[in-house]
């Protein structure tokens, strides 16, 4: 078994291109693209980042309604944003909201005629970093 | 000429090791992030095509295949009423080389959501 040592991965020929080879061999893809940006586990009841990777933190827009900003920003306003909630409520996202600096996750209560609710909120954002 | 590494662990000098698995099996392998009434595709990742498959349902076809239609797709919309659903493998939607996604409104009819954004994770063919 063999260990790599490093603080860094860059490409030879392109620094921001490191090939990794699938599962059954048949196709390479880029290691970089394939990595979640940033991630969050929080709580709205509590207006804290329980966790979190690549954030600095999240701003509590209004009854569950929140950005989340970070820390190196993306390359465009243009990137996928997968998120979920907890209970029976509905979680989602305001794609016009997102920018390079910050993306936008969205509670709703399934109880009440889907007005906006706070709870445990969670996601992940994949695209490229600037 | 491009450099291949062959390694079972990569070790950050203080964040700690991780064995090569979680590279692959655990990277995404496409994504995308779409207008599903016009079926654009804003921004995507091993996608070839995104296609309007009728109101409330976009398909996402793969450059590269999966090695099975069993992989997991989270994805989020943008309407608050509206609801988020993938196609199980058994109704032929969602395959190897593609996934349906589809979206209802709150009184469960098929509803075009502004923005639909997806990731999936699994093994690549």
């Amino acid at each position: 078994m063999s260990t790599i040592i490093a603080d860094n991965l860059t490409g030879k020929t392109a620094a921001g291109n490191v090939t990794v080879t699938s599962e059954g061999g048949a196709a390479t893809f880029q290691l970089q693209q394939g990595l979640a940006k940033a991630w969050h586990d929080a709580n709205a009841a509590h207006n804290s980042l329980e966790d979190s990777f690549n954030l600095s933190g999240l701003t509590d827009n209004g009854t569950g309604d929140f950005h989340f900003s970070f820390t190196n920003n993306m390359n465009s306003a243009n990137f996928a944003t997968s998120t979920v909630t907890s209970h029976a409520e509905i979680s989602g996202i305001n794609h016009s909201q997102h920018s390079t600096s910050q993306y936008n996750a969205r509670v709703w209560s399934r109880a009440d005629a889907l007005s906006y609710a706070d709870n445990v909120t969670q996601g992940i954002v994949m695209g490229d970093l600037a | 000429m491009a450099g291949t590494i062959v390694a079972d662990t990569l070790t950050h000098s203080t964040a700690g090791s991780l064995t090569t698995d979680y590279v692959v099996n655990g990277s995404a392998k496409a994504f995308l992030v779409g207008n599903q009434g016009t079926a654009t595709a804003l921004k995507s990742l091993n996608v070839s095509s995104y296609v309007d498959a009728a109101t409330g349902n976009g398909e996402t076809n793969f450059t590269n295949s999966m090695d099975s239609s069993s992989f997991s797709v989270p994805g989020s919309h943008s309407d608050n009423n509206s609801f988020y659903q993938v196609r199980r493998p058994s109704t032929g939607e969602t395959t190897s080389s593609k996934v349906r996604v589809r979206t209802y409104d709150g009184a469960g009819s098929a509803n075009d959501d502004e923005f639909v954004s997806h990731a999936i994770f699994g093994d690549l063919a």
